[in-house]
């Protein structure tokens, strides 16, 4: 809060101060609104960043970018204090160095590499040693280049012409040379960075690059000896770019210390929600809130599996398409992808947020999808097994129906014939014995109908659940009564199940010496319902197979004394 | 009468069989196509006729048989029981059902 204070007493001095100075040029609108606007926009917006603790030096910088601005104006201060006027000379220069600091800088809080670190001290030690020199050495009575101020200079030690001009000539040349590097620095960085990034960068990046090069041409016109006047029309134009620009600048400084506030507060609502609440899909429910974005979703990568998959551990696709991916990435591994909104935040800036605030919430959603998945791949991988095995006893039992049985079928003919042809001789030891390898083969024939049709009920495949639970009552031991209201076929899986789960419950209802049975079949709400009553004696096993398999298709089963209950889903 | 069975060493045994209790056994089929054209050159009185055929089975093959002006008698066989087949046997126009265990002249004689 000191600062902020402090700020605002220099910000009530400039306003003072360049309004004073305005003044002698009052009737000319043109002039000392974006004057004015420039200076003080870029006061205020280093004063709104300074107030959010964000950003580094980027606050100062554009602060002090301000002042030097405005200091020009307190150098042409006609009657003003000499004083002012001499340490406005000096402050000026500075604008140069300042905003190839706010360019290196920008949306970074520090300076990168250490050569950016250089060339950003070298500017500023160029524009000191001008600044101090032509403070030390210039008399501006004496100088005929002078425009702004040709009468005060306190800091005067004595007058150097030739110091003076070559500390002039020299500083332009260092202001030609720091604009075209502003340029190019601006151009590099807009160039290796994302759409996305590349639009938060550039309302002050363009605008910083702008008035490095405006700084340069003024620069450049000055060496070809046109001295510096505001109705000089190259000159008006400059300064009208310039100040214009200044303003753009103290905008796009100011609206990303706004919304990266607002970013920031939502971030530490995350984390806060994060860590208060660990329900499942918490992570993405809670980025869609903080960031305003419906749609927004999160998937997490397996890397033992290769896939994605969302927080219930279904897998999903990895996006393609016109919203944005954030990767989150914990030493060179991914962990999650956010899919999100292009326009709400970048991919950069989210990717930093939520490494600091939820990187704890990605784990354990992420081991959590983990395990679900894990566990989605047992019940698909149990299903298939079931279905396979399935598929198995049916194949099974046509291999049956088509080799063994048809071959038993040829040997029952042929002993048939055989019988005839010796009755037909009048062999009648011949005929006994072959009549009785005639019934022999018939009985052996039924039992191999009778296995062939315990593997698999063709019954099933020919006329569905309903049609086979009839089957069942003709052909089981003791009697049974099936109220069937099914209409319609189900899937495969399904009708075995629950034709395997009624045929084995009368079969142990028999072997308990049940004297009837009554099977009771029908479907509500996606759900086919089985129940087998009957009125054996004693308890059940725990018939695990027929609980296994219903289980295995998302069922449910229930063996209790003298019936048993299967639920299964047929949606 | 026309055997047709996709199993040709049980349409030889058949016919052996049946010859020997005096049916006349004047053609084979081996699927359902392939029958409906034999019996339609042949007319036969009589068509044993396996269910499980591959393609159109015995029981679409009926069908169609009994809607035929002079249509054969159509006796199903099958090496599964009727139950097997639930209602849809019922409901198809045939002579009869034997299952091939119990097949012989006899048997069939008495459906026809």
């Amino acid at each position: 809060m000191r600062s902020v204070r402090y700020l605002s007493m220099v910000l009530a001095v400039a306003l003072g101060i360049a309004v004073e100075s305005a003044a002698f040029d009052w009737d000319d609108p043109r002039l000392w609104i974006p004057d004015l606007a420039a200076g003080l926009g870029l006061i205020l917006a280093g004063m709104i960043v300074l107030a959010a603790r964000r950003q580094g030096a980027v606050g100062p910088v554009t602060l002090l970018l301000g002042v030097a601005w405005l200091a020009v104006d307190w150098i042409g201060w006609h009657r003003g204090l000499p004083s002012v006027r001499s340490l406005a000379m000096v402050a000026a220069p500075y604008l140069m160095p300042l905003m190839l600091h706010l360019l290196a800088l920008w949306p970074a809080r520090r300076l990168g590499s250490a050569a950016m670190r250089f060339g950003v001290a070298l500017v500023y030690g160029a524009a000191t040693v001008f600044a101090l020199g032509q403070a030390l050495f210039r008399n501006p009575v004496l100088d005929p280049r002078c425009w702004n101020n040709c009468t005060d200079n306190v800091l005067l030690w004595t007058h150097i012409p030739l110091v003076s001009r070559l500390l002039d000539d020299g500083w332009r040349l260092v202001v030609v040379a720091t604009g075209i590097s502003c340029a190019a620095l601006a151009v590099r960085k807009l160039g290796n960075t994302t759409r996305v990034r590349k639009r938060s960068l550039m309302p002050v990046l363009v605008p910083a690059a702008t008035v490095a090069l405006t700084e340069a041409a003024r620069a450049l016109a000055q060496m070809a000896n046109r001295l510096e006047n505001p109705a000089d029309p190259v000159f008006g134009t400059l300064f009208a770019v310039e100040a214009l620009s200044l303003v753009a600048i103290s905008t796009g400084v100011a609206a990303a210390a706004l919304r990266a506030g607002r970013v920031n507060r939502s971030i530490s609502r995350l984390a806060k929600e994060l860590g208060d609440a660990a329900a499942p899909g918490s992570l993405a429910t809670s980025l869609s809130r903080s960031l305003g974005d419906p749609e927004l979703r999160v998937v997490y990568w397996l890397p033992e599996s290769g896939r994605y998959v969302d927080s219930e551990g279904r897998s999903v696709e990895p996006p393609i398409g016109e919203r944005a991916v954030t990767s989150v990435v914990r030493g060179g591994q991914p962990l999650a992808l956010v899919i999100h909104d292009r326009g709400l935040i970048g991919a950069d800036e989210l990717e930093h947020k939520i490494g600091a605030a939820a990187m704890l919430a990605v784990d354990n959603e992420r081991l959590r999808a983990e395990l679900l998945a894990q566990v989605e791949d047992l019940k698909t991988s149990r299903m298939r097994i079931v279905e396979d095995a399935d598929i198995a006893r049916r194949r099974l039992e046509r291999d049956l129906h088509d080799g063994a049985q048809q071959r038993v079928l040829a040997l029952l003919y042929e002993f048939q014939l055989a019988a005839k042809a010796a009755a037909s001789r009048s062999d009648q030891a011949a005929k006994t014995f072959l009549d009785l390898a005639v019934t022999d083969v018939q009985l052996a024939l039924a039992e191999l109908r009778d296995i062939a049709h315990g593997i698999y009920p063709v019954v099933l495949t020919e006329s569905g659940l309903a049609g086979a639970l009839g089957s069942l009552r003709n052909s089981a031991v003791i009697p049974v009564e099936v109220e069937s209201l099914l209409d319609g076929r189900l899937s495969n899986p399904i009708e075995s199940a629950a034709y395997i789960v009624a045929a084995e419950s009368v079969r142990y209802a028999a072997e308990r010496g049940a004297t009837y049975a009554t099977i009771h079949a029908s479907i509500d709400a996606d759900w086919l319902a089985l129940e087998v009553k009957d009125d054996g004696l004693g308890r059940r096993g725990p018939m695990i197979h027929l609980s296994d398999r219903v289980g295995a298709l998302g069922g449910r089963f229930v063996a209790d004394p003298g019936v048993v209950r299967a639920e299964l889903p047929c949606g | 009468m026309v055997i047709v069975d996709d199993h040709e060493d049980f349409r030889a045994s058949a016919r052996a069989l049946l010859e020997a209790d005096g049916f006349e056994v004047v053609g084979e089929a081996a699927d359902a196509e392939e029958a409906l054209a034999v019996i339609n050159d042949l007319g036969p009185t009589i068509v044993l006729l396996d269910i499980q055929l591959p393609g159109m089975d015995g029981l679409a093959v009926a069908t169609q048989l009994a809607l035929k002006e002079d249509s054969p008698q159509v006796v199903l066989i099958s090496s599964r029981e009727a139950a097997s087949y639930g209602p849809r046997l019922a409901s198809v126009s045939a002579r009869g059902f034997i299952t091939k265990s119990e097949l012989s002249g006899e048997t069939l004689s008495k459906l026809l």
